[in-house]
């Protein structure tokens, strides 16, 4: 297993460098350039001038060049400037955007898995009785819903319609207007703070872990449904063992396995962040972050972005790997 | 308990809804576009959004500002230079070209949010860093043709030599905190000094572009790096969510009735997404509208209108936004030889056989007109009397006829070309996901069917359809027929769009291989009297002759129409009932900046008086 | 379930008179694959049906009181931002949705389990892929199929490095032709570096595939593969390819019209969706595979002598159908969905052809004007994906091979 494991993580340098390599070269390929913009709101500028722009962006140099340059500093720790805000990139993308990230997506995806695989579990035990068909009828229409309509209504519904209403407060929305420093100079208390925080991100996470909740709930049942039908199952049974001693003991660690391959493979998606509900709920994460420097041709934003999101792809399979290994004996790694 | 409501007020401050508005003198302005960089930046390195300008309206404010009425009028300076007071000279200096001088003088009064006066050594500092080797200006042909002479710490003089009356419009010149900004700036020239402009261009960028950071990223700007000119100063702003601005007690233009009777504090909440911008102004939460904000769409909607009786004013501003079709014109393209598309009978025909009048009455209700030129209706070198293009099918018709175009099988028309059967198929092309182009785009297509014309959607991102390699390359027959897009127009019209050869520089304006694809005039139209007529009129310093001559050009155009003009976009302006000198113009401050007379800015029932009348401005939308 | 089936009649007793016996009982299965195919009727007979045209639009003066009408007699289901019947739009877009979910679906899902099989069994059994022309390792007689290989993978293996070559020269040779001229800046110098470090590479390669061999692991080999589409981002990628079918310089868009015609758009959206599709049904299936390869009734089927290829698709492939069906379930809806996303892109379906996708995703922009606009195109992508479901259900109870005691 510790060989295996390394032996996957050496592997994993060609591929990293390959997607690098990859990553890089979509965006210098990238339709319209940096200049464009310009090209278009001055007719006035002339070709040589244009030339010493391109200069200045470094925009006059091959794109494997570039890409050596950009490597050769990044394995430095140095990503480079954010076109758009000026700053470090790294920072701006690590230090900024992906703890806001981490903080509703996980968020939202934690919520998701607590409420799916109960209910999961519960359709599959209950297979082909009322309730079971009820819970797939709800899961389709999560599944069938689009997030974008999913986040305006409940927007609409809690800022405009119920304050309306009831004269309750609205449910607020984007960042909180609060920085740390309000907390240490005692302008709020710390917990107000996390109070404020928690506030503004439920009607975002509600939003993403209903939309997220529906397949876990289909890939739990599945599961479930799966292992029950096996014969240690009906051995088990036709031991005498009580149901729920079959059901907890012996059918759900069984049935968690691709579950748990599942949550890992989809845990980069999540870190990827969710661009239309950041879009709606104004919370910059890294869904828009990396949406955005496309559309500004942030390049370097957009390649930390992206390169960060491949590493952590790779090792999440891994991980998912490994974890499949440990979770179930029967599978060997040489 | 007392943790509860503690909370519950944390909580409605959060959402800054509780306290908004006439209550305690402020204002929520809602903006769906956030600054990246604010102040430190003054040459628009880093950032040139429009959303930049128009917080900085508040924070640094230009020496001559545009009004309400295109006008320019003195903040800064103590009186506007003309012709008729000396302080502005228009001298030949041979061959049609003409420099200009202008002489200013500053306030005396003029100070930094700091209490450091303002004088000619900020202008300086401007000038200097503006022209340090290889900066990346986005306007490198005004910093060569602009020369500063400072005569003393109040009096200097901007001359631009070759000359365009467009430099006339606004501020000749722009000014920076040298007491602040200098000291890093000796760092630079420092750090700088062995570089070459040519070859160290990236790098030189990057030094340059870290120096701006310095003094206008977020972290700077909360850090209190940056000062202020305007009647506002930042005291918060929290990345992503809000910018607040309160009242700088240094400024020195007092409104009628004291500073203190004006809205004292402008918090701008930014939500990206406009669909929830306008939920954020249907819960009341957004005192009035940013320039870039909601759609025209949008606040017509049901949701808005019936809600803003007694609340809201909602007005749709005229824009300078020009919606058209351009035709590639190139006769090297085959397509275009076989469609005649370089012949003016079909474009003429093409554009008969839209029904335009009843196109914006069901999209825009009308609030955004039809055009017949590229120029606004609201320009001052606007030409009405031009041909116009009415719906008649049967015109359109009888164009085509006359070009050897039948009625095929299929109804559609076909003609036949150098022995070869060619059927009247062309290529459209917008940018798919804006919603009103592909729209519109439909239906035109219906339309044109209707005369026989077929129409093969060719939709792509933005990115895709405005890549330079792209829409610069019809020449190469990247667009084989009609693309629809918009250009952006301002007071500076200078005609670029369809010139061929600008007569005074010697630029050409057709993106071919020869001038490496530059040049707006992408479908490729040449007229050589409309091109003398432009070089005229562009070192004309008369308005009058100079509309004249504009006139001529639009006629010319109309008749020759190289492009299918469409329309001028409308942008709405949303505002509390009592809030006054909130005004969105046409060309305020520039480019429609609602706040361009910020220290005047308040609310009637704290004492404000309003100045001027939005509905000189703008349309009222009924609201029900 | 364990019940054995009465034996009735002999012909009952064939594979596929058994499958149907067991999934007539699922009754909601049996209305679910009567339901898909109305749909697909609907779609092929949808000129009969449709009582307007999808793309016709009122003519006249006032166009606004005819456009966002709700349900009326003449439009049961009203009309939408251009006057156009929604219901008419509906029935036509079954054509392009229906195409577009069931084959991006099946085959992104099909290849998956193809690969994912074949990785997962073959894993820690590498196979020899490549043995150079003047090797002599392995001598006697060998099947056909692998001397077949063995030719193919020379000139695989050529062809690539050739084009390996060609690109270097395109990216690097000016550096080559130019020597350094005098001109000793950074990029310069590691531009010739690099350039000459490529073709070091390229003639190390080419003399190493004359005698060279080599051994892959088949897991290995497409586990990799695998991981690097997953690093490979999305948007960027499809941004590129929607420029490069439109660059006439590359001339891919000509020839990709050129084989595929009229039917273009579709073709290449469904190849978009398969390739990014077939990546996680693979990772599942393999996974399974890898569990299921180690249990007594595989170890028993082989030692009954059966082919590798039975063991795999006969024996292990129906005990991983639990989550294949599910992913091809949620795969119908989803490719539904995102073709309407890749159209924005400016891959394939252009306006004004319907699907359901971009009616659902053009209603966004009416979501306070007309919110109705959204509901019947949800509605139907909720019961394709509701019926593809059951279906699946069905389908499982109908093969699972325990369940045949």
């Amino acid at each position: 297993m510790f060989a295996y494991t390394i032996r996957r993580l050496v592997q994993m340098i060609p591929l990293l460098f390959a997607a690098s390599v990859v990553i890089f070269a979509l965006l210098a390929l990238q339709p319209g350039d940096p200049l464009d913009e310009l090209r278009q709101n001055n007719p006035n500028l002339t070709a040589e001038q244009l030339e010493q722009l391109r200069k200045a962006y470094g925009l006059d140099q091959p794109i494997y060049v570039r890409y050596f340059k950009w490597l050769g500093r990044a394995l430095q720790g140095d990503l480079g400037q954010s076109r758009s805000y000026g700053v470090k990139a790294a920072e701006f993308v690590f230090g900024e955007r992906l703890p806001r990230t981490l903080l509703l997506s996980g968020l939202a995806f934690a919520v998701a898995l607590l409420i799916a695989i109960p209910v999961g579990i519960f359709s599959a035990v209950r297979q082909y009785s009322t309730a079971d068909y009820a819970i797939t009828f709800m899961t389709f229409i999560g599944f069938s819903t689009p997030v974008f309509f999913l986040g305006i209504i409940l927007l609409y519904l809690f800022t405009v319609v119920v304050p309306e209403r009831t004269g309750l407060p609205a449910l607020p929305t984007g960042l909180p207007s609060l920085f740390w420093s309000d907390v240490t100079t005692g302008s709020i208390s710390f917990f107000g703070f996390i109070g404020t925080w928690a506030s503004h991100l439920i009607l975002p996470v509600m939003t993403l872990a209903l939309i997220q909740m529906a397949s876990w709930t289909r890939y739990m049942r599945a599961s479930l449904l799966e292992v029950l039908n096996q014969d240690f199952i009906r051995t088990a049974r036709a031991k005498g063992l009580a149901e729920r001693k079959v059901l907890y003991k012996h059918a759900l660690r069984n049935a968690l396995i691709p579950i748990v391959t599942l949550v890992g493979l989809a845990v980069p998606g999540v870190l990827g962040g969710a661009i239309i509900t950041e879009n709606i709920f104004s919370y910059p994460g890294m869904g828009r972050t990396i949406f955005e420097s496309l559309l500004a041709k942030d390049y370097n934003v957009a390649m930390a972005a992206l390169a960060m999101l491949a590493v952590l792809t790779a090792l999440f399979n891994l991980i998912a790997d490994l974890l499949y290994a440990v979770v179930d004996p029967r599978i060997r790694y040489s | 308990m007392k943790y509860l409501s503690k909370l519950a007020t944390v909580w409605i401050v959060g959402a800054g809804l509780a306290f908004a508005g006439p209550q305690d003198n402020t204002l929520v302005v809602g903006a769906s576009q956030e600054p990246t960089v604010l102040g430190g930046d003054f040459l628009s390195i880093i950032s040139n959004q429009s959303i930049k300008a128009e917080v900085e309206n508040y924070l640094l404010v230009p020496m001559i500002g545009i009004d309400a009425d295109s006008k320019n009028f003195p903040i800064m300076v103590t009186e506007l230079p003309t012709l008729a007071n000396r302080r502005l000279r228009s001298v030949d200096i041979g061959g049609g070209k003409r420099r200009l001088e202008m002489d200013l003088t500053l306030r005396s009064d003029l100070k930094w949010s700091d209490g450091t006066p303002i004088t000619t050594d900020d202008i300086a500092f401007f000038n200097e860093v503006g022209n340090a080797k290889g900066m990346p200006v986005l306007n490198p042909d005004v910093w060569e043709r602009r020369k500063l002479i400072v005569k003393d710490k109040l009096n200097f003089t901007v001359t631009f030599e070759p000359a365009f009356y467009t430099d006339t419009i606004g501020a000749p010149i722009g000014y920076a905190p040298a007491h602040v900004m200098r000291p890093e700036w000796q760092k630079v020239l420092a750090q700088t000094q062995n570089l070459d402009a040519k070859r160290d261009a990236a790098r030189l960028s990057e030094i340059y572009r870290s120096f701006f950071q310095a003094f206008g990223s977020n972290r700077a700007i909360n850090q209190g790096k940056m000062v202020w000119s305007g009647p506002f100063r930042v005291t918060r702003w929290a990345a992503g969510s809000t910018i607040e601005l309160t009242r700088n007690p240094n400024f020195w233009i007092t409104p009628p009735g004291g500073a203190d009777k004006y809205v004292q504090r402008v918090t701008y909440r930014i939500i990206q997404n406009t669909n929830s911008l306008l939920v954020a102004i249907l819960g009341g939460g957004v005192d009035a509208t940013s320039r870039v904000s909601i759609t025209l769409d949008q606040a017509r909607s049901p949701q808005l209108t019936s809600r803003a009786p007694g609340r809201y004013d909602i007005w749709s501003v005229p824009g300078a936004v020009w919606e058209h079709i351009d035709v590639n014109k190139f006769t090297n393209v085959e397509r275009v030889k076989e469609l005649g598309l370089d012949d003016k009978r079909t474009r003429q025909a093409l554009l008969h056989a839209l029904d335009r009048d009843s196109w914006v009455k069901a999209f825009f209700e009308g609030f955004e007109p039809v055009s017949h030129t590229w120029v606004a209706p609201v320009n001052p070198l606007f030409n009405d009397k031009v041909r116009r293009y009415e719906y008649n099918p049967d015109k359109a018709k009888a164009l085509l006829a006359e070009m050897g175009w039948r009625p095929g099988p299929d109804g559609i028309l076909q003609r036949t070309v150098g022995g070869k059967t060619v059927r009247f198929e062309i290529e459209f092309v917008t940018t798919s996901g804006n919603a009103i182009r592909e729209r519109t785009q439909q239906l035109f297509a219906e339309q044109w069917k209707r005369i026989g014309v077929a129409v093969k959607i060719n939709n792509a991102p933005s990115a895709v359809v405005f890549d330079a390699k792209y829409l610069n390359r019809a020449v190469e027959g990247t667009w084989t027929g009609m693309t629809m897009f918009a250009w952006v127009s301002s007071l500076a019209e200078l005609g670029n769009l369809f010139k061929y050869k600008d007569l005074n520089t010697g630029a050409t304006f057709i993106p071919t291989a020869e001038n490496n694809f530059t040049g707006q005039n992408i479908g490729g139209w040449r007229n050589d009297e409309y091109d003398r007529l432009a070089a005229q009129a562009v070192v004309e310093f008369d308005p009058e002759k100079r509309a004249e001559l504009f006139a001529r050009m639009q006629v010319i155009w109309a008749e020759e129409l190289p492009a299918l003009p469409l329309r001028f976009r409308a942008d709405p302006l949303i505002t509390k009932k009592g809030l006054v000198n909130y005004l969105g113009a046409t060309y305020s401050g520039g480019n429609n900046y609602p706040n361009w007379l910020p220290w005047a800015i308040g609310w009637t029932a704290r004492g404000a008086q309003k100045l001027f009348d939005q509905a000189k401005y703008a349309t009222a939308i009924s609201t029900k | 379930m364990a019940i054995a089936a009465p034996k009735s009649s002999a012909s009952a007793d064939t594979a596929f008179g058994l499958f149907w016996r067991r999934f007539r009982k699922h009754r909601l299965a049996v209305a679910s694959l009567v339901f898909i195919g109305l749909l697909i009727l609907m779609a092929v007979f949808a000129p009969f049906i449709a009582p307007y045209s999808p793309t016709a639009q009122p003519t006249g003066e006032d166009l606004a009181s005819k456009y966002f009408q709700g349900p009326s007699r003449e439009h049961w289901l009203g009309t939408d931002d251009l006057g156009r019947d929604v219901l008419s739009r509906i029935i036509y877009g079954a054509r392009v949705s229906l195409l577009v979910g069931f084959m991006a679906a099946i085959s992104g899902v099909l290849l998956g389990t193809i690969l994912g099989t074949l990785a997962g069994y073959f894993s820690g059994r590498p196979f020899r892929f490549y043995l150079g022309p003047l090797n002599r390792r392995e001598g006697g007689w060998q099947p056909p199929l692998f001397v077949a290989w063995r030719v193919a993978s020379w000139v695989l293996f050529y062809g690539l490095l050739l084009g390996a070559a060609q690109l270097v020269w395109t990216l690097g040779g000016d550096d080559i032709r130019a020597g350094l001229g005098g001109d000793w800046s950074f990029a310069n110098v590691l531009s010739l570096v690099a350039s000459s470090l490529a073709w070091a590479a390229i003639a190390w390669a080419a003399v190493w595939g004359l005698r060279g061999s080599f051994r892959l692991d088949l897991d290995i080999a497409i586990s990799r593969v695998i991981d690097f589409m997953l690093t490979i981002p999305e948007l960027p990628l499809l941004l590129v390819l929607s420029a490069l079918l439109r660059d006439p310089g590359a001339s891919v868009g000509q020839w990709i019209q050129g084989v595929f015609g009229e039917s273009t758009s579709v073709f290449i959206i469904i190849s978009i969706l398969v390739i990014f599709g077939w990546t996680g049904s693979a990772r599942l299936v393999r996974g399974a595979i890898l569990s299921l390869r180690e249990q007594e009734f595989t170890t028993a089927a082989q030692a009954l002598g059966a082919s590798e290829a039975r063991v795999m698709f006969r024996h292990l492939v129906p005990n991983t159908i639990a989550p294949i069906i599910v992913n091809v379930t949620l795969g119908v809806g989803g490719a539904i969905v995102t073709e309407a996303a890749l159209s924005f892109l400016g891959f394939g379906i252009q306006p004004p052809v319907a699907t359901w996708g971009n009616m659902l995703t053009n209603a966004q922009e009416y979501i306070f004007s007309a919110p109705w606009l959204a509901l019947a195109p949800g509605f139907m992508i909720f019961l394709t994906v509701l019926a593809f479901n059951y279906l699946g259900d069905g389908l499982r109870d109908a093969l699972d091979p325990r369940s045949r005691l």
